[in-house]
């Protein structure tokens, strides 16, 4: 009972290092159960919905097929279920640059694949003029049930829906455009329309532009794929599994780095307060030798001794609880709100799990045993005669061998030679630093290159349109669009599904067929025959081969290009021509006719970039829209406001890790920086009483703790590289390079570390400055 | 050199007085001493613990102020300086020389004393002090490869490196065995003669006083004996 006395009073002793250490344990604590809870909320509630709403295993797009290859495709081998639907982007009248995408649904009645569940009011009736609006979107656009949607048909005229409800589709959570890779709620919107109007839309009917898929249980995918393949082909098709899906894709990279974040995050902080702990109690176990040798002396046993100091990083630990606790909710919730938000994920669940509050006051109680294992060992094996007699002082130490006879300074070599004295000390210092830093550096690195990024795209596009029609347009196309008032240039694109077989691996993106002269990519221009890759796809003079909808070709690797936002391969515009031209066996005569009957002509384009007039954005965009070809006109300004968004997001969630890396780091600082002056501060005042002046000793301190702090940022680098290279893993889209180095970042963070030990040595310094000299110089040491 | 016996006291306390807290706990530590020491002089000052020789010691060596009184090292009044000014003070009149030894660990003899070269302007050669306490061959070793007197040892070092004048030890020989002890005194006696330094040196032993010129035996505070000891073809003690 004394001895639990005794040790609450010695905690409380020490306020500073108490709370610090006890706030990392709180950290740890908050940040399992809060993103823990969210995530658990949110996993289980995206899949359920996947289950419950019958989110399609395979996702057929084509140009257009007629309505019987539903029932053909029904009755493959393997297919369970099939919703044959119309999928068709436009244009609302109410949201210039804004791409809607109509989905024909039944109605009444639930597509049998893709099911649609209303989040508020109502289900389609069956009237013509009705619309639900997908949940993701709903709010960036202020539509309610009860609004007005007026969407473009192929002549450009306006057809009037009635928003009768806000509503989930699974593949449509996050508003990604097709090809897109990152939500874009303020440039896409979902909309389901009754069939029927999604047919007149689309200008055409008695066919389907998408097939959704489920597959018998135990299906062979590959098979019915292939199958798929066969009987599709000549409708242009593009097949995409479930998972591949660009919103399932992007819910789950989000929620499985929502999963890794929960478990790394916790166990850093949890480390991080061990390792301040084991710091904390080995000097504690130090200064309290004399009375451990009297206390063994007296007949404590071993046990006692060892429970006692055990005592001291278990107390901090469930005082870092209590601290830590009552933020797991809040901070649940806030991740929730941000994935629901920004990603559309449905949530639920409780966002205080109890059993989640124990696990993480369980694992800040063995963090907290483990660090004080080796001092509560070392504690209860001292012999108590020896013990009583003191320490005695070091021979020569680590630091003996730190001869440093090149360094003239003496005041240096006790710098140099200082982190020496402790070594294990130092090491669980430069440990928990290493923490922190990359805690900082790992964020630091990725927001340096979404900010490069978003600076790239900014450069590469210099147009003011995209204009993307339903279907291939020949070049006269572009020589309309250049005809329209307020169009001052105009260039085509061609954009083509492909699969490149490289390095052995074959992997799904599209040809970019840029025009020899074009201006409005900021691109480099491949050769006829040659293909650029990005982010190091391919070696250099390698012979790639690309399967296109209608033929392959092979091209050669002339080198790699920064290309911002997706990774495809840049070609010359014939070789991606030739990419949808029938096969050549067919001879010329009948490779032009067919190439003609399937896509109505030879040299296609897919998109068109058009530079405006200053302030004529609106007149274009209003022209464009009665324009029955033009599926949707993408504006780079809205674009880059959803960019904006999205960027905004990282650093908001960017700024919270940096305060915490901060707070993490001042908190190990000081609690190395209090030990090291209380068991230094002998020696200190002796300087002070030699002459030193106490802003001389100060900074000798202070160099020492830095050049310990900067140590630590050597293993940081490669530590925060790999951290972020896997977080970065999923978003190949977005950050084609990966994480690289970054020397400003570096020296930022390195800064940071400065700042840390600033801040975290203030309150030790000014402690050092207080000091009683007479008194303190007299001391045994 | 000897000092002149025309010269003014090196050390001149008049009516010093120390008290710590305030009424009605006030504890008085010196009660008005007066004391004049003069350049080569090397004093002794006995007395039980609370006798008050530690506060004496500190205020000669400006690590405190006096509570009344004046206070007179070197024709300067400590009780007027500011805190930078007795850092300074400490810096360039004064060598301390500790039970403890109080050795940089981290650094070797000769850095040691080295380090505190590096704070004044002209300091005395290192390896020659080193030397001349018997420790030339143990320079380059770190305190705890060094004996309780070899470490006292750099710690005299240390101190004289700076040229002060005035040489303060708060009881040198407690930690070391009576041989040691008696070497590292004479060490000190001989610098006192040699180089005209005020050395005070407190202590408990009484066997110490042997060495003295100036024997000072403190009680509650006051000054209760003041002999000096006659050195070789010196005159009989003054009180």
């Amino acid at each position: 009972m004394m001895l639990a006395r005794k040790l609450l009073r010695d905690l409380l002793r020490r306020p500073g290092q108490s709370v610090a250490l006890a706030l990392v344990f709180g950290l740890g604590i908050a940040a399992f159960t809060g993103t823990r809870a969210a995530y658990q909320g949110l996993e289980p509630a995206t899949r359920d919905l996947y289950q419950r709403l019958a989110l399609p295993d395979l996702v057929a797009s084509v140009t257009f097929a007629p309505v019987r290859v539903v029932r053909e495709v029904a009755a493959l081998p393997g297919v369970a279920a099939v919703q044959g639907r119309v999928a068709v982007d436009t244009s609302s009248a109410e949201h210039p640059g804004v791409t809607v995408r109509a989905v024909g649904v039944p109605a009444p009645g639930q597509p049998r694949v893709g099911g649609v569940e209303v989040v508020r009011g109502r289900y389609l009736s069956g009237e013509p003029d009705e619309a639900l609006v997908a949940e993701g979107a709903a709010a960036y656009h202020g539509l309610e049930p009860g609004d007005t949607l007026r969407l473009r048909d192929p002549d450009g005229e306006p057809v009037e829906f009635r928003v009768v409800g806000v509503a989930r589709q699974p593949e449509h959570l996050s508003m990604i455009p097709p090809g897109g890779f990152m939500a874009m709620p303020n440039s896409y919107l979902v909309t389901l329309l009754p069939e029927a109007s999604a047919t007149r839309l689309l200008g055409r009917a008695g066919g389907v532009t998408e097939l959704a898929l489920r597959l018998s249980p135990g299906a062979d995918e590959a098979a019915v794929t292939s199958a798929m393949r066969e009987l599709l082909g000549r409708y242009r098709l593009v097949l995409t599994s479930g998972r591949d899906l660009p919103s399932v894709r992007n819910i789950r990279s989000h929620v499985d780095m929502l999963g890794s974040a929960a478990l790394v995050f916790p166990l850093l902080f949890l480390t991080a307060g061990a390792l301040g702990g084991a710091i904390l109690l080995a000097r504690v176990v130090r200064q309290e030798r004399g009375l451990i040798g009297l206390l063994r002396a007296s007949g404590f046993g071993r046990a006692r001794i060892s429970t006692h100091y055990l005592g001291y990083t278990l107390v901090l630990a469930a005082f870092g609880a209590a601290l830590g606790l009552p933020f797991a909710v809040p901070l649940a919730a806030a991740v929730r709100d941000i994935f629901t938000a920004d990603l559309g994920t449905p949530a639920q669940g409780a966002l205080w799990r109890p059993e989640l509050a124990l696990q993480a006051a369980l694992g800040a109680l063995v963090a907290g045993a483990l660090a004080a294992l080796g001092p509560a060992w070392s504690a209860a094996r001292l012999p108590p005669a020896e013990a009583m007699r003191g320490e005695r002082p070091a021979v020569g130490g680590a630091f003996g061998a730190l001869r440093l006879a090149g360094t003239k300074s003496v005041a240096l070599r006790m710098v140099l030679r200082n982190p020496l004295r402790r070594p294990l000390r130092t090491l669980a210092s430069l440990a928990g630093v290493t923490l922190a830093a990359v805690l900082a550096l790992a964020p630091a690195l990725f927001l340096a290159e979404v900010d490069r990024v978003e600076e790239r795209v900014q450069s590469v596009r210099r147009y003011d349109l995209r204009v993307v029609p339903r279907l291939p347009q020949p070049e006269e196309w572009l020589r309309s669009l250049a005809r329209v008032p307020g169009v001052t240039r105009v260039e085509g694109l061609l954009e083509v599904p492909v699969d490149i077989d490289a390095n052995g691996e074959t992997r799904r993106t599209y040809a970019l067929g840029l025009e020899a002269g074009g201006e409005l990519l900021d691109l480099p221009r491949p050769g006829r025959g040659e293909a650029l890759l990005v982010g190091g796809a391919g070696a250099v003079g390698e012979r790639i081969r690309l399967s296109g909808p209608l033929a392959a070709i092979e091209a050669t690797v002339a080198g790699e290009v920064d290309y911002p936002l997706g990774r495809p391969v840049l070609l010359a515009v014939e070789d991606a021509q030739r990419l949808l031209q029938p096969p050549a066996i067919l001879g010329d005569a009948m490779r032009a006719l067919l190439g003609r009957a399937l896509l109505g002509l030879e040299d296609p384009v897919t998109a068109a970039l058009l530079v405006l007039e200053e302030g004529r954005t609106e007149q274009v965009l209003a022209s464009l829209a009665g324009r029955g070809e033009v599926a949707r006109v993408d504006d780079r300004r809205v674009e880059q406001e959803d960019l904006q968004r999205v960027f905004r997001l990282s650093r908001a969630f960017i700024g919270v890790m940096e305060a915490f890396a901060l707070l993490l780091g001042v908190a190990l600082i000081y609690n190395a920086v209090a030990v090291t002056a209380l068991e230094r501060h002998r020696e200190l005042a002796t300087l002070r009483v030699l002459g030193f002046h106490a802003h001389e000793v100060g900074v000798l301190f202070l160099l020492e703790t830095v050049a310990v702090s900067l140590l630590a940022l050597l293993p940081a680098v490669p530590l925060a590289l790999w951290v972020s290279g896997r977080a970065v893993a999923d978003f190949q889209d977005f950050l084609p390079a990966g994480v690289p180095l970054d020397g400003p970042t570096l020296l930022w963070v390195a800064l940071g570390a400065v700042l840390a030990v600033l801040l975290a040595s203030a309150p030790p310094v000014r402690e050092l400055g207080r000091l009683h000299l007479a008194e303190v110089v007299r001391e045994r040491e | 050199m000897m000092a002149s016996p025309n010269t003014r006291p090196h050390v001149d306390l008049a009516d010093v007085s120390k008290w710590y807290g305030r009424e009605p706990v006030r504890v008085e530590a010196l009660a008005g001493v007066d004391l004049q020491l003069d350049a080569g002089e090397f004093a002794v000052v006995l007395g039980p613990s609370g006798s008050g020789k530690t506060t004496l010691l500190n205020l000669m060596g400006g690590l405190d102020r006096p509570s009344g009184g004046r206070l007179r090292v070197a024709g300067r009044d400590l009780g007027s300086l500011s805190d930078a000014e007795l850092t300074r003070y400490r810096r360039e009149h004064v060598g301390f020389v500790f039970q403890f030894f109080n050795l940089v660990p981290t650094l070797t003899a000769l850095e040691n004393v080295l380090l505190t070269a590096g704070l004044v302007e002209a300091p005395r050669d290192a390896e020659r002090l080193l030397d001349a306490v018997g420790l030339g061959e143990r320079a380059r070793h770190f305190p705890g490869q060094l004996s309780g007197g070899e470490q006292q040892r750099v710690a005299i070092a240390r101190a004289l490196v700076k040229n002060p004048s005035l040489i303060l030890a708060d009881e040198p020989t407690g930690s070391l065995d009576s041989e040691i002890g008696a070497r590292v005194l004479e060490l000190l006696r001989r610098l006192a003669r040699d180089e005209g330094r005020t050395v005070v040196l407190v202590t408990h032993n009484e066997a110490l006083t042997r060495f003295a010129d100036r024997l000072l035996r403190l009680r509650d505070g006051r000054v209760v004996e003041d002999r000096r000891r006659p050195r070789a073809g010196e005159g009989p003690a003054r009180r």
